[in-house]
């Protein structure tokens, strides 16, 4: 009996902390994520930005996938980009559906033989087209199946220009997005890559590159994600960028410095988290070579992208991508508790490690300490209730508070009912579909080696486009 | 408990900062309205003042006075911009003689911009940028003050300063300001060196000559902005940037922006240079022939032809495919082709054919 009541004793202690360092990443996350943007706008209003005509070139690389459904759309919004000098490479890796089929017929592509340079490993082109008559160049590669990080190096290899955008085929970026991203570039020579704010796309209708009534989506499971999507891009994000500590630009929308990237060895086929498995070789890159560099956030570059609607969808997303964390952080477990990495290794990965990787499992740990407690009668219940109320509460004061820190970004107007709809969510998301999502991130591991390189795909919706 | 009342704080300090997030949204809606109405009490003042110098008469010393109290402040300068913008369309002589009484107060307004926050600074260098203004104002005067805003370390008030200087077109201003940003080694993008000196608003003659007796004195990111800047004005410094070329003491950042300027302006000397450079075997040194190969295609004749051929073979993938496009664009020999495309390098084979099928205008000649 003593030795339990030790155990449950050290057990509350371990918890407590764990709290403690959880509660206030948080609460400086949206703290810091609101001052920021807040300045930010300020500075907008006052002209403090590089207005440029005429940024770097850049290509823009859209890994596909049997996208036959949203590929044309999403290279359609991609030519109304306000944006001088682009490329469109779209790489079709092996789709079985008419993906390539739609993209030749709708832009009229011609096949060419043109030969791609291989800086980075790829599996081989099958049959290459291109178009000149659209606004920018637009070139379709069909090539052997090798999932996104293959096709994401192919595009790599083919692209023209010394700057590359990654996105999905079915995101669309914001008018100006290219321009804010670029952005960055202007403000300091040594950034190598930037991430752009992404935000769920689905039932929203987009006019010339632009969403246009931007409110919390009827659907529970897709609003429940937007304000995920919030609290991680305007608040969590923001706080890692002030230490240039964050560890993943999305695969949704992410610039990088082409030439930094060969030389790291482009994009790791092994992974399917190959967005974060780049940013963090990156960093591991950079500071190897004593290589000055930053990788930084835009919250001005906007990308709106698809979110599974259904659950059977998010939790096979929200597995991927939990089994993506683990290889990621597995492969660069050099940068923990390493003092060359500085605050990237005693914040940011800290806090995936704990916080988002071991998370599920420490959580599982805690109810099953609770019920252990609980059988030997060790636990306060009334206090146990409180406690978890009061947790609620900051869950939702927290979101909240990101949530509406969205008055900040660019032409958004806050309504009342979404405050409140908001709020309402956030009840569910704490005490119900955080234990669903913590349930898949614990059986993620079943059959990882089946699924590690697959694509992980999501029932698509066709793009609203006007 | 500890945890219970951290807790507690936080959600006290985050509620905190919800009802700042609301109070920020009211008083942006009050101060749309006073934004509004500042603007339309400023147009019809302005109104009136344009009538009287349509008359004849001078601004008055009132007006004056009410700008001078009110101008310091920023929104009331951004009300002001505003109807620059509105203004400076349609109206055009009184509207200009207007601006010109304003001078003294935009010097005094300068004076006390500078003693204000650095976004309030720069915002003031930003709206000295309106080409109006910058036409009608005492700019010199104006340019003594925008050099110690030079000096704030803040990207956006160097860049509003500059974009200030450009559009005063004014030589020696543009030439102290860049000086200040040599100076205290200010990371300025060399694009929005280049691109901002393009918009220069005098005489862009005056200018090239003048950033060209001093182009050496300043550091390697400045100097290759600059000859970019030449590369797009004048082609009067061919000769002078040849020699430069060949000078293995010159920097190899500066080298590869005179090797683009040849690109542009061909020139007789610059040719065996080239060809030195693309014949550079060194892997690391790779810059040279890639560069050197695109800009050979402004060279066209046989022994450049045979050169880029050679170059086809190299192991290097920008020098075979920048060689294999200046190639194409060139009048190439048919039995040249034939021994490319009939040879054993599959890569120069395979780069050539692309190009010769991707370049409308590639027209093999008959030997």
């Amino acid at each position: 009996m003593d030795f339990i009541r030790i155990v449950i004793e050290y057990t509350g202690i371990f918890f407590i902390a764990y709290l403690i360092g959880y509660s206030t990443f948080l609460f400086l996350s949206v703290i810091v994520g609101g001052t920021v943007l807040f300045d930010k706008r300020k500075k907008e209003r006052l002209k403090n930005v590089l207005n440029h005509d005429y940024y770097m070139p850049i290509t823009i690389i859209v890994p596909a996938y049997n996208e036959e459904v949203t590929v044309v759309d999403s290279v359609k919004s991609l030519l109304s980009l306000d944006y001088q000098l682009y490329e469109i490479v779209v790489v079709d890796d092996g789709s079985s559906d008419s993906t390539s089929q739609k993209m030749i017929e709708h832009f009229d592509m011609k096949q060419i033989r043109r030969p791609i340079n291989r800086a980075v490993k790829c599996k081989p082109v099958r049959a290459i087209y291109s178009t000149d008559q659209q606004k920018v160049p637009i070139t379709l590669i069909k090539k052997e199946n090798g999932g996104k990080a293959d096709a994401l190096n192919m595009g790599i290899n083919a692209s023209k220009f010394p700057y590359f955008i990654c996105m999905d085929a079915d995101s669309v970026l914001q008018q100006d997005s290219l321009k804010e991203i670029m952005n960055t570039i202007l403000e300091d020579n040594n950034i190598i890559a930037a991430g752009g704010l992404v935000r769920p796309s689905n039932g929203l209708k987009i006019m010339e590159g632009r969403v246009i009534n931007y409110r919390l989506p009827p659907k529970i499971l897709v609003a429940m994600q937007t304000l995920e999507y919030e609290r991680s891009f305007l608040a969590s994000r923001l706080l890692l960028d002030q230490f240039n500590g964050n560890l993943i630009i999305s695969g949704a929308f992410g610039m990088f410095k082409k030439d930094i990237v060969i030389d790291a060895g482009g994009y790791d086929h092994s992974t399917i988290g190959e967005d974060m498995e780049l940013v963090v070789k990156l960093h591991v890159f950079c500071r190897a070579n004593n290589r000055p560099y930053l990788i930084k956030y835009a919250p001005d570059a906007i990308c709106w992208t698809q979110v599974p609607e259904r659950l059977h969808d998010l939790t096979s997303q929200r597995r991927r991508w939990h089994l993506g964390l683990f290889q990621s952080m597995w492969k660069y477990k050099e940068v923990f508790a390493n003092p060359r990495f500085g605050a990237i290794s005693w914040i940011s990965y800290f806090y995936f490690l704990v916080y988002e990787l071991a998370s599920p499992f420490i959580e599982l740990f805690g109810i099953i300490t609770i019920v252990l407690a609980f059988l030997v009668e060790l636990i306060n219940v009334k206090f146990m209730i409180m406690f978890f109320l009061i947790y609620v509460i900051f869950g939702v004061i927290l979101t909240t508070t990101a949530f509406i820190n969205r008055i900040y970004t660019q032409n958004q107007t806050l309504y009342l009912t979404d405050i409140i709809k908001a709020t309402g969510l956030c009840v569910i998301e704490i005490s119900v579909l955080r234990f669903i999502m913590a349930w898949v991130r614990i059986t993620a591991f079943i059959g990882y080696n089946r699924r590690k390189t697959d694509w992980g795909k999501i029932e698509r919706q066709k793009i609203n486009l006007r | 408990m500890f945890v219970e009342k951290m807790i507690l704080m936080y959600i006290w300090l985050c509620f905190s900062l919800i009802l700042f997030n609301i109070f920020w949204i009211l008083w942006t809606v009050i101060d749309q309205r006073q934004y509004i109405k500042r603007s339309q009490k400023l147009n019809r003042l302005l109104d009136k003042q344009l009538e009287r110098l349509e008359k004849g008469l001078p601004v008055t010393r009132q007006h004056q006075q009410y700008l001078q109290k009110e101008l310091p402040r920023v929104k009331y300068l951004m009300a002001f911009a505003e109807l620059l913008d509105r203004k400076a369309v349609g109206q055009q002589d009184y509207f200009d003689e207007y601006l010109r009484t304003l001078s003294p107060i935009f010097e005094f307004l300068a004076r006390k911009y500078q003693q204000q926050k650095v976004i309030s600074k720069s915002y003031f260098a930003h709206v000295l940028a309106h080409p109006r203004l910058a036409r009608n104002l005492n700019t010199d005067a104006l340019a003594k003050i925008l050099f110690f805003y030079l000096q704030e370390d803040s990207i956006h008030c160097q860049a509003n300063v500059m974009k200030a200087l450009f559009s005063f077109g004014d030589v020696s201003s543009v030439m102290r300001g860049i000086r200040i940003l040599d100076r205290l080694e200010i990371y300025f993008h060399g694009k929005l060196l280049t691109d901002g000196l393009l918009t220069f608003q005098g005489s862009h003659q005056e200018l090239s000559q003048t950033l060209w007796k001093n182009l050496f004195q300043f550091r390697i990111p400045i100097q290759v902005a600059l000859i970019d800047y030449l590369r797009f004005t004048t082609g009067a410094y061919q000769e002078e940037l040849a020699v430069l070329m060949g000078d293995a003491s010159v920097h190899p950042e500066v080298q590869f922006a005179i090797i683009r300027y040849f690109t542009r302006y061909p020139f007789p000397a610059a040719r065996e240079k080239l060809l030195a450079f693309l014949q550079i075997k060194d892997k690391d040194r790779w810059q040279y022939p890639a560069l050197a190969a695109t800009a050979l295609a402004a060279y066209p004749d046989q022994e450049v032809a045979g050169a880029l051929q050679k170059a086809l073979s190299s192991s290097n993938w920008y020098i075979r495919y920048n060689a294999a496009k200046s190639l194409t664009s060139m009048q190439m020999d048919l039995a040249e082709i034939a021994q490319v495309i009939n040879g054993d390098d599959r890569f120069a084979r395979e780069i050539l054919q692309y190009f010769m099928e991707y370049n409308p205008n590639f027209k093999p000649s008959m030997g």
